[in-house]
C-alpha cells in the first residue's frame, strides 16, 4: 500500500488546481458581466508579487527599447530586444494560466517522451502566441475594426472553444485509460503499444493556446503604432519561446516526477496504477473543461 | 528505520513537486488570463474643504502598451492627443467598465467600507504616447476634535490591472492646512486579493482639526 502513496500525494496535488473560476478579461474594455469575480482562498505568496514587480520592469524596458530601436534601427538593440522579449514570455508564463495545469495533466494521463514533453510545450506556447498574432491581424487589417474592443469578445469565444475542447479531450482520455483498466485485452493500449504515447500532441496544444496571448497582443499593437509589424512579429515569437522554455521546465519536471513514482511501483501494479491516474486525469480534465465551458458559452450567447 | 518510499520515488516527488510550485504556484490557475497585463503607476491627491476631507483625485499613469492600443482606438485624428470627443470616446469604451469594480478604489472610513457612486471630472491626456487618466472620487468626511481613519487601497480584484504607487509624491494634499494629518503607505493585512496572495497597498490617514 505504502507504495501507491507516492502516486495518491501527486494525484491530489494535481486535484488542487481545478477549483477556481472562469477567465478574466481587460476590466477596461470588457463590458460588464464577461468578467469573473474576486475569487476565494489559499496561501500568501510573496512570489507571485515578486513576477508582477518583474513583469512591471521588463515590459517598461521592453517598450522603452522598441522605441529606441525605431528611432535609429541598430542591430545591437534588437538582439536586446529578442532577450527581454524572451525573458518577458518566460516570466509572463510563470504566473498563473497558460495551460500548464493542463499540460501536467496530460503528462499524468500519457506516456509522453522527455522530447515530445518539450515538442509539446514549446507548441502550447507557440499556438498561444500565433493566436494573438492572427487576432491582431485579422482585426486590424482584414476586419478592420477596434482591436481592443473586439479582442475581448474574441477571447471570450476561443475561451470557450478551448474550454470545450479540453472537456472532450479529458473525456477521450478518460475513455481510453477506463478501456485500458476494465478491458484490458480488448484495450488499444495492448493492441498497440504505445497509443497513449502521446505523440500526437497538437490537438492538446490547440485546445490550450488558441485562447490569444494578452501579452503577445500589446507588444504587437505596441510596434504596429510605431509601423514596426515585423519587429512585432518578431518580439511575438520570442515572448511565445519565452513562454514555451516556463511550460517546457513545468513538464520536463512533471516527467520525472511520474517516472520516478511509477518506478515504486511493481511491473504488474504499474499498468494498472498508470491506467488508474490516467482516468482519473482524464476525468479531472474533462470536468474542468465542462466546468469553464458551460459559463463561457453562457457569456457567449447570452 | 526504513523509509517508506524508496529512491526513484522521492526523487519522483521531488519533481512533482517543483512542477507543481512552478507550474500551479498556487491553487488557483484554471484562471486563465488573471495575472497582471496592464501596469498603473498612482498617485492620489487628498482634497480637502473647510469641513474636512472633500474627495480623492486619482492620477493614474497607464502602461505604455495600454497606451498605444487606446491611443489606437480612440486618438481618431492620429495627431498624438486627445481631444475632448476623443476623451469621452476614451471614458467611454476603456474606462467606465470598471465602475463595476468600484474604479478599483477601496475606501474605509473608521474601517467602514464607503460605496463609491460615482466619479468627477474624468480626462484622459496623451502625451508622447503617455497616457494618464485622472478622476476625483468625491468622499466627504468631516473632521472632528477625535481623530478620523480613512484608508484608501487601489487594486483591480481580478487582478488583470496591477496598480503601484509611485515611488516619488504619492501622496499629496490640497487645501489641508487647517487639519492634522498622518499618512502612511503600506501592505493592508486585512485586505487579500488574488486568490489571497497579495495584500494590496494602501493609503492609511488619520485627520483631526488643528487644536
Amino acid at each position: 500500500m505504502k507504495r501507491l502513496l507516492p502516486i495518491v500525494i501527486v494525484f491530489m496535488l494535481l486535484l488542487l488546481p481545478w477549483v477556481g473560476s472562469a477567465g478574466a478579461g481587460n476590466p477596461f474594455t470588457s463590458k460588464p458581466g464577461a468578467r469573473h469575480v474576486t475569487p476565494e482562498p489559499p496561501i500568501q505568496s510573496p512570489f507571485v508579487m515578486k513576477i508582477v514587480v518583474w513583469q512591471h520592469r521588463l515590459q517598461q524596458t521592453l517598450s522603452d527599447l522598441i522605441r529606441d530601436f525605431k528611432s535609429d534601427e541598430r542591430f545591437g538593440p534588437l538582439m536586446a530586444l529578442m532577450g527581454l522579449a524572451f525573458a518577458y514570455g518566460a516570466i509572463h508564463a510563470a504566473g498563473p494560466g497558460h495551460g500548464k495545469v493542463v499540460a501536467m495533466s496530460y503528462v499524468l494521463s500519457h506516456r509522453p517522451s522527455m522530447p515530445v514533453g518539450v515538442a509539446f510545450a514549446l507548441c502550447i506556447a507557440m499556438v498561444h502566441g500565433v493566436s494573438g498574432i492572427v487576432g491582431v491581424i485579422g482585426l486590424r487589417f482584414v476586419i478592420q475594426r477596434s482591436v481592443s474592443q473586439t479582442l475581448a469578445s474574441v477571447t471570450e469565444i476561443t475561451q470557450m472553444i478551448s474550454f470545450g475542447l479540453i472537456a472532450i479531450l479529458g473525456l477521450g482520455v478518460l475513455v481510453k485509460h477506463a478501456a485500458a483498466l476494465f478491458f484490458r485485452k480488448k484495450s488499444p493500449q495492448e493492441k498497440k503499444k504505445g497509443a497513449i504515447a502521446g505523440k500526437n500532441v497538437w490537438p492538446w496544444a490547440i485546445a490550450v493556446g488558441v485562447v490569444p496571448c494578452p501579452a503577445v497582443v500589446m507588444v504587437m499593437l505596441f510596434c504596429m503604432s510605431m509601423d514596426g509589424l515585423l519587429l512585432g512579429l518578431l518580439l511575438a515569437l520570442c515572448i511565445s519561446l519565452g513562454m514555451g522554455t516556463t511550460i517546457s521546465l513545468v513538464v520536463t519536471t512533471a516527467i520525472l516526477g511520474k517516472t520516478g513514482v511509477l518506478r515504486s511501483v511493481s511491473g504488474k501494479r504499474f499498468e494498472t496504477v498508470e491506467a488508474a491516474v490516467g482516468m482519473l486525469s482524464g476525468a479531472a480534465i474533462a470536468a474542468f473543461g465542462a466546468l469553464f465551458c458551460i459559463p463561457a458559452i453562457h457569456h457567449v450567447f447570452y | 528505520m526504513q523509509w517508506p518510499l524508496n529512491k526513484a520515488a522521492w526523487l519522483g516527488l521531488v519533481c512533482a513537486a517543483f512542477s507543481m510550485a512552478v507550474g500551479v504556484p498556487f491553487p488557483l490557475l484554471s484562471k486563465a488570463n488573471a495575472h497582471p497585463h496592464v501596469f498603473i503607476v498612482q498617485r492620489l491627491n487628498l482634497v480637502f474643504d473647510v469641513k474636512g476631507l472633500a474627495g480623492i483625485k486619482v492620477r493614474w499613469k497607464m502602461d505604455d502598451m495600454f497606451a498605444s492600443m487606446v491611443a489606437e482606438d480612440h486618438d481618431q485624428n492620429r495627431n498624438g492627443t486627445l481631444e475632448p470627443d476623443e476623451v469621452q470616446s476614451v471614458k467611454e469604451n476603456a474606462f467606465i467598465f470598471i465602475e463595476e469594480f468600484n474604479f478599483f478604489t477601496f475606501i474605509k472610513i473608521d474601517n467602514r467600507p464607503f460605496q463609491i457612486k460615482f466619479i468627477r471630472n474624468f480626462n484622459a491626456t496623451l502625451e508622447n504616447g503617455r497616457l494618464v487618466y485622472e478622476f476625483l472620487i468625491p468622499c466627504h468626511v468631516t473632521a472632528t476634535d477625535a481623530y478620523k481613519k480613512v484608508s484608501v487601497s487601489t487594486y483591480d480584484p481580478s487582478y488583470y490591472t496591477a496598480i503601484f504607487f509611485a515611488k516619488n509624491n504619492p501622496v499629496s494634499l490640497t487645501a489641508a492646512d487647517a487639519f492634522e494629518l498622518k499618512t502612511t503607505i503600506r501592505e493592508d493585512p486585512d485586505t487579500k486579493i488574488y486568490f489571497d496572495m497579495i495584500h494590496p497597498w494602501t493609503l492609511f490617514m488619520e485627520f483631526r482639526k488643528k487644536a
